[in-house]
């Protein structure tokens, strides 16, 4: 089984629905995004005057460069067929790509907030969110989960179910008879480049100069592995907690305690 | 010094023992917001709870929403899964309702100015002060120039009551901004010709080919609406868009007619030129339901394609292909009527151009035509019949002045803001102002600005500090929508060629008003007691008011409570059925192509194309649409819609900007032909998608209330350069696109090469 | 939430100690509560001037002396100068004193952050009842922890004012920095960030 999306351009209108309602859903910081939509054109490509959008997310790769860069001390992980309920115990560090479902997923609790996995990915789908900081991080890796914890019960993700123009559509890719495996079929195509080839599983259609404009933002090269920064947040895990205190005990008492001092001098 | 010493050893100096200070005498005093309560074990708040009844009002389509709410505090917004309507769907606007609820910025207390209007000094007084001076003062005003005395700017649902509250205190002018500077056009022109309102009732799902002239769907977020439009995509209709600019429809449309500005109605007329020449319109249907064919075939004669080519600056063979298209596919064409049709001060013309049109084609009450939806019906709310000295009817300002015969409901804005100014025919001297920032919505704020500095008192209502709020003597905060009982949405199933169905829903609170926010129903009746009308009062509250107009309907806030918010039964397809004629409204029962009652007015009986003012030499005509997360400039403080769109890019000719040094990004601010600057800036969106002769912004960007802290002065407003208007003669409603602009950079002004 | 109010791990604390600290807790709650004739009379001022004394600001104390003998109602001065800075407000309202709207990125009220203090309160005893007002207001804060110190319970206090308190309210004061020239409002907030700094 691998989750997939696809999203239809011929019926997107650019609402920015999915952006928010996945906003709402998971209350992200508004510094960043899981979901975002850039509004294209109007501009000439091959195919003539086109605009369009690109709806981005989490793509779920095959070959995800975000979990090979993770630092964090890998454990046995085991995984569970939600439908057969066989299970799979593999090695994994913070982030990995699920056995059975494909999806590509991180441990919160683990996480160490390198930001690694942010650097890694080409398309810029992951960020460090400072809301989850513990006493050990400043944050921690978030993106897209293709909305499991909402799949788990029965639910669309929420930019799917909010989508007024069905033109997100979710689905099993590996199941032939699935819509999203009949829109790959039809030739729904994955944001890739020639250097960029890491198996997208979130696909787009439409129209050739709307494709053509889409594919402009194709990342065209893998980000370099910020190697010195994983060693350094590797180093510094234990001495988090005592920066922090460091950090806290400046805050208070500074800025205006000295002016309520030089109030009294004046 | 003390300031060496951290508290826990302050405190064990002797200077602070207890007895020193009197703070415990102090502090028992005071009652406190925080009591001991029982521990709830952590965790039993996470879970949700679904609140259904909520209507949106984000926007006026009014979708049929649940609110997920944890603790008290709605975390989530989204369609109601009864909604047969917009179902599971809502826009960005739609989910982010709840930015609006927990706005900080949003008006929470009543509040009195004590400063100068227009730079208020706020003192949060009780609503016991602020209904008492508001019920004075709008009595002194009655008891010195009678009821014609007061004037009131309206809008949204929860305006409905105090404006029937007003009606019955004999107020003759009232203004509300979705008639006078949007729909009324619309409205009144089909009217006349066809008999009744379409609204947007266009079956564009079922149709095989759709005209859009100026409409933007998709730029244009009403969320059924839009579904509509790319059903009809889907099912392979042609969609034919006529706009000065590659719109997000342009970018679906099989035929893109890149129109000049203002041309319009001569498009309408060469096109049914070449319809009644050719002989391919639906004879069938005109010649049994149209009156006045050969005095409009006599009319558009001159309308020939060459000359309508030349006029539009458009090719030739787009025109005809156009026509060939929609004759093709009649009578399963969706022309669809428009929205805001206030651009250039002739526009009754063309909505008349555009009814006659359709009737061409005999798109109506078919399949992929314009459709008179089946909609269930339900009650209003009345104050009692009273006589007035003075019929309010016989005061209105455009029937005393013997103006505006095609108007809509209400007075025309510039009218009553003369008056407001000069005193005549006779002094307007208070103004209520409900949910409306008239300030952005009238064209030329100084004069609008005038106009308030005249009057004794103002009083204004509304849920957030919007512009409008800074010229107060008292302001009052009301509940938003997710928070109050008020309006009742009817309505169908979204595709008329599904199953018949019919739904009612009642806006229904999804979560408790904060502070001391208040819903108009209890504003007005608490007013009211103040002026001596406690015997009258109609409805105890809102919840009473809402039942009152459900029970037409046999139904309650009780029952729509227990069946998830939403009433549903069988409805009745709007398609004619075999045999059936349609009827039309008019007084001549027929579609009138020619209009007796406009001849007598004094109009062209015909539809006629007047041509608009050509933008001098270095500027270029300033059109404006909408941004689909924002709704006018309602939403600019919304921080999740300002996320997605933080301002409104200005689309430039990518041949002129070339030519004037301007590169895509460039931050840019515009000077109108009047000389008037815009206070903020914006980024130009260089694109071959926009002609020459005009650039194009989103409207609703550039508060300048900066008690609006997400969105003010975020982009330009584009209604700050609207200082010309155009007000047509047949309904008083004024034209804004009439305004032309050139471009500062870096202090510099830069023709726009024509 | 790792604070479970173990008892043992209290540090012993003075009852005077503890009540005087609460009884300060619940006056700085005054400080930024909407002034009314309930509790905002000469008493209440004549007590800020006191506590001011005996911290030995005594600049600080004449300028609350001088501000309330300029003006000709000092109650209805201290309530639109409350409104301006956190209610309502031309050009704006200064700075909403809770802290959903510093922390949560979106300047939100009954935002992810306000949900977490609440919860706090209620996993130590305590709710905010009758109130139409967010839990996170300053107010409120400030009389949670006054409860708290009342309680004896200084290591809970502590880490609700290192953990809640402080990160927002040094953004609050940053806000409002610029337009504190209120002899009270100014006052008030330096006592406040007085009484919450950290030990050291």
């Amino acid at each position: 089984m691998q989750y997939g999306m696809i999203i239809d351009l011929d019926r997107c209108v650019g609402c920015h629905a999915c952006a928010v309602a996945c906003r709402a859903e998971w209350e992200i910081p508004i510094q960043y995004a899981r979901n975002w939509l850039r509004r294209l054109g109007p501009a000439n490509t091959p195919h003539g005057l086109a605009a369009t959008y690109y709806p981005g997310l989490c793509n779920h790769c095959q070959q995800p460069a975000c979990v090979e860069v993770c630092p964090a001390d890998p454990v046995n992980m085991t995984f569970k067929d939600a439908k057969t309920g066989k299970t799979k115990t593999m090695e994994v560090a913070a982030t990995w790509k699920d056995p059975f479902n494909g999806t590509v997923q991180i441990d919160k609790k683990r996480c160490i907030g390198c930001g690694a996995c942010a650097d890694a990915c080409p398309y810029g789908a992951r960020y460090v969110n400072p809301d989850l900081a513990d006493d050990d991080s400043e944050g921690k890796a978030d993106k897209c989960t293709y909305c499991m914890p909402r799949v788990a019960t029965g639910l669309q993700p929420a930019c799917v179910q909010t989508c007024l123009a069905e033109a997100r559509i979710f689905g099993d890719l590996d199941d032939p008879n699935s819509n999203v495996a009949k829109y790959v079929k039809k030739g729904a195509v994955g944001l890739t480049s020639k250097n960029v080839q890491i198996g997208p599983n979130t696909r787009y259609i439409g129209n050739k100069k709307d494709m053509a404009l889409l594919m402009t933002q194709a990342p065209q090269e893998m980000p370099e592995a910020n190697l010195r920064r994983t060693m350094l947040a590797d180093m510094l895990k234990p001495v988090g907690r005592q920066m922090k205190n460091i950090g806290l005990a400046g805050l208070a008492g500074t800025l205006l305690v000295k002016t309520l001092a030089e109030d009294e001098k004046e | 010094m003390a300031m060496n010493l951290t508290r826990r050893n302050l405190l064990k100096t002797a200077s602070l023992a207890a007895a020193s200070v009197p703070l415990s005498k102090v502090v028992a005093k005071a009652e406190t917001g925080i009591a001991k309560v029982p521990l709830i074990p952590p965790g039993s708040f996470k879970k949700t709870k679904t609140v259904t009844g909520g209507v949106c009002e984000m926007c006026f389509w009014r979708c049929q929403l649940v609110g997920k709410v944890r603790d008290n505090r709605l975390i989530k917004l989204e369609g109601n899964p009864k909604s047969i309507d917009n179902g599971l769907n809502l826009c960005a606007r739609g989910n982010s309702g709840i930015k609006l609820v927990y706005d900080p910025d949003r008006l929470k207390y009543p509040m009195k100015n004590i400063g100068k209007r227009g730079a208020p000094k706020w003192k949060k007084i009780s609503w016991e002060e602020a209904l008492d001076t508001c019920a004075a003062k709008l009595q002194a005003t009655i008891d010195k120039y009678g009821p014609k005395g007061i004037g009131v700017w309206y809008h949204g649902a929860s305006a409905h009551y105090p404006t029937a509250y007003f009606e019955y205190l004999g107020v003759p002018n009232m203004y509300e901004p979705a008639f006078y500077q949007c729909r009324g056009q619309t409205a009144m022109a089909m009217m006349q010709t066809l008999g009744f309102v379409p609204n947007e009732d266009v079956d564009m799902a079922n149709s095989k080919a759709m005209l859009l002239v100026g409409c933007h769907l998709g730029e244009n977020i009403h969320l059924s609406h839009v579904k509509n439009f790319l059903k009809g995509l889907e099912n392979g209709s042609k969609l034919v868009v006529v706009d000065p600019r590659f719109s997000a429809s342009a970018a679906k449309a099989h035929i893109w007619v890149k129109i000049k500005p203002g041309t319009d109605t001569a498009f309408l007329l060469g096109l049914m030129n070449y319809m009644l020449g050719k002989g391919c319109y639906n004879k069938s249907f005109v010649d049994k339901h149209c009156l006045g064919l050969n005095k409009l075939k006599t009319h558009v004669a001159e309308w020939s394609i060459e000359k309508t080519a030349k006029e539009c600056d458009i090719p030739g063979k787009q025109i005809v292909e156009v026509a060939e298209l929609l004759c093709e596919h009649a009578p399963h064409v969706a022309v669809h009527p428009g929205r805001h049709a206030a651009w250039y001060g002739n526009d009754f013309q063309r909505v008349r151009a555009n009814a006659c049109l359709t009737a061409l084609l005999g798109a109506i009450d078919c399949p992929g035509g314009i459709v008179q939806i089946k909609r269930m019906s339900t009650g209003h709310v009345h104050w009692p019949k009273v006589e007035h000295e003075e019929d309010p009817e016989d005061m209105a300002l455009a029937e005393m002045e013997e103006k505006y015969p095609f108007r809509p409901p209400g007075t025309p804005p510039e009218l009553m803001r003369e008056t407001m100014v000069t005193g005549k025919p006779y002094p307007i001297k208070s103004m209520v102002i409900w949910g409306t920032n008239s300030i952005k919505t009238m064209p030329n704020q100084e004069e609008t600005m005038k106009a308030l500095a005249n009057m004794d008192f103002i009083m204004v209502t509304d849920v957030s500090p919007t512009d409008i709020t800074m010229w107060a003597d008292i302001l009052l905060p009301e509940a938003c929508y997710l928070e109050r009982y008020d309006h009742i949405e009817k309505g169908t199933q979204w595709n008329q060629s599904d199953k018949p169905q019919q739904f009612v829903a009642a806006r229904m609170p999804l979560v408790e008003p904060m502070f001391e926010r208040k819903d108009s129903v209890w504003m007005i009746n608490e007013l009211a007691r103040r002026m001596g009308h406690e015997k009258d009062i109609p409805v105890k509250n809102q919840e009473e008011f809402v039942d009152h107009m459900l029970k037409e309907a046999d139904l309650s806030i009780a029952k729509l409570r227990k069946l998830d918010g939403i009433y549903i039964q069988e409805g009745e397809s709007p398609y004619l059925k075999k045999g059936d004629e349609p009827e039309f409204g008019t007084d001549s029962g027929k579609i009138e192509l020619y209009s007796e009652a406009m001849d007598d007015e004094d109009f062209p009986p015909l539809p006629t194309y007047t041509r608009t003012e050509e933008p001098p030499k270095g500027y270029a005509r300033m059109i404006y649409g909408r941004s689909p997360v924002h709704t006018f400039n309602r939403t600019a403080n919304n921080a999740w819609l300002s996320r997605e769109v933080p301002e409104n890019p200005l689309w430039l000719n990518d041949e002129s900007a070339k030519k004037m040094g301007i590169k895509d990004g460039d931050r840019v601010s515009l000077e109108n032909q009047a000389g008037k600057r815009s206070a903020g800036s914006t980024v130009v969106k260089v694109t071959p998608g926009i002609r020459k002769d005009c650039v194009f912004i989103a409207h609703g960007f550039g508060t300048f209330n900066p008690a609006m802290t997400v969105g003010y002065n975020k982009g330009i407003d584009d209604n700050s350069l609207n200082t010309k208007i155009n007000r047509e003669g047949e309904t008083g409603i004024s034209g804004m696109r009439i305004n032309f602009v050139r471009i500062i950079k870096n202090g510099k002004t830069i023709n726009i090469p024509g | 939430m790792e604070m479970k109010g173990d008892s043992h791990k209290h540090k012993t604390v003075e009852p005077d100690e503890s009540e005087s600290l609460a009884d300060i807790f619940a006056f700085l709650a005054l400080l930024v509560r909407y002034p009314d004739i309930s509790f905002f009379d000469n008493e209440f001022l004549d007590t800020l001037e006191i506590l001011l004394t005996r911290l030995n600001l005594e600049k600080s104390c004449l300028k609350i002396s001088i501000w309330r003998n300029s003006v000709e109602d000092p109650l209805l001065d201290a309530q639109l100068e409350y409104t301006r800075l956190f209610i309502n407000a031309v050009p704006h309202v200064i700075a909403p004193p809770y802290a959903s709207v510093y922390q949560d990125g979106d300047f939100s009220l009954q935002g992810k952050t306000t949900e977490k203090i609440r919860n706090f309160y209620r996993q130590h005893g305590f709710d905010v009842v009758v109130s139409t007002q967010p839990a996170d207001h300053i107010q409120f804060e400030l009389e949670f922890l006054s409860y708290i110190y009342r309680q004896g319970q200084f290591d809970v206090g502590d880490y609700f004012l290192s953990t809640f308190f402080v990160p927002w309210f040094e953004k609050f004061l940053q806000k409002i920095s610029e337009e504190l020239r209120h002899p009270l409002y100014r006052v008030s907030l330096q006592l406040i960030t007085y009484f919450v700094k950290e030990e050291q």
